[in-house]
């Protein structure tokens, strides 16, 4: 199979962003796995190494982290159209959902059939979250398992018992990246 | 249409120096519910909830507190501040972009990811607190994992089929 990523059109940038952006609990990188399937594994948009860029930076760009990414892998592709695109349909449904249950928030408080319905699609996400942080970390952890090793529990360190910020942890990972380079592309 | 721009600002500001979806929970709770009077704790506590409830960004919230505080232009406001920050994204994509076949890049890239995957281990655990609690939400886990893990079937397919599960339980007074 060829390496050569597919260059999506603009219509379809937006059919896929907001089709798969927009319907999974649990937050952005959740989220950010179901469109890691559809954009690296099935579709080819773009290669494992330009989802990583893609991943990491958005991790680090303020705001929503799913949002960045969404607009990294437009941009990536098609450009300033293909992030604009990619951002709108990435943000505008899972709004307006936010502004329907907001409006009619006090009648989904009291329907049992909704609270029932949510709890089970939270019970989901926990999972989803799970699974999420292996599939983002399984190359990784087969291509340099000592850095896996050196920086998983770090985080934990820093981030339970030192309380320090998800942001001031991967500013941190990122100087020991720097230190620690990787010769060869994981995937 | 001044307070609109205040509230506008005040979004934009807040997710502009934050880092994750609830990041510019304390700023904009101190700004609208301290000093400015326009919403209360219960309604930040409300949009919290929101969020949680929808699919998609946690930083959402801020799109219910919009349309607490202003009505639909209100919400408008917080969705044009919760997407404008993103843009930023293409200068760093652009920069190292060019620099990603570097040893260092990859190894920043690397250990960001990593540390980026520890730490939604870590934010799942209080989620799943809340969320396991009884027989039937931790079986609708135990049983999504390995299915999602083998990635055959489609998250949103598990996520249906757990509500759907949960609603028949709820039904059936197992939860």
């Amino acid at each position: 199979m060829s390496d050569e990523p597919v260059t999506p059109s603009l219509r379809e940038i937006a059919s896929v962003f907001t089709r798969y952006a927009n319907l999974t609990w649990g937050g952005g990188s959740a989220t950010i796995a179901v469109l890691r399937k559809q954009i690296v594994d099935k579709r080819r948009w773009l290669r494992e190494s330009e989802f990583d860029l893609s991943y990491a930076l958005s991790r680090l760009t303020p705001g929503t982290n799913l949002l960045a990414f969404c607009t990294a892998a437009g941009w990536t592709r098609r450009r300033w159209l293909g992030a604009i695109i990619a951002l709108l349909a990435s943000s505008i449904p899972c709004s307006l959902l936010v502004l329907l249950v907001t409006v009619f928030y006090e009648e989904l408080q009291g329907s049992s059939w909704f609270q029932a319905a949510l709890h089970g699609a939270l019970a989901a996400a926990v999972a989803i979250m799970g699974s999420t942080a292996w599939v983002f970390a399984e190359p990784h952890v087969k291509a340099a398992p000592w850095k896996a090793i050196a920086i998983a529990p770090l985080t934990v360190v820093l981030a339970v018992w030192l309380h320090f910020s998800p942001v001031e942890i991967l500013l941190i990972a990122a100087a020991l990246g720097f230190a620690w380079p990787v010769r060869k592309a994981p995937g | 249409m001044t307070k609109l721009v205040l509230l506008f600002w005040i979004f934009l500001k807040s997710t502009c120096t934050s880092f994750a979806g609830l990041a510019s929970l304390p700023e904009i709770r101190h700004e609208l519910v301290d000093d400015r009077h326009w919403a209360s704790d219960e309604q930040i506590d409300q949009a919290i909830v929101i969020t949680r409830t929808t699919p998609g960004p946690v930083g959402g919230w801020i799109v219910a507190v919009g349309y607490m505080v202003d009505g639909v232009p209100g919400a408008i406001a917080g969705w044009l501040a919760m997407a404008l920050p993103s843009l930023v994204v293409i200068v760093l994509v652009g920069y190292f972009g060019k620099r990603a076949q570097h040893p260092r890049v990859r190894g920043m890239l690397q250990s960001v990811v990593l540390a980026s995957a520890t730490l939604l281990v870590l934010a799942a655990i209080p989620i799943g607190r809340d969320a396991l609690d009884g027989p039937l939400a931790i079986g609708i886990a135990v049983v999504a994992l390995p299915l999602l893990l083998a990635k055959r079937i489609e998250t949103v397919w598990v996520v249906a089929a757990a509500a759907v599960v949960s609603f028949a339980g709820s039904l059936l007074a197992l939860t």
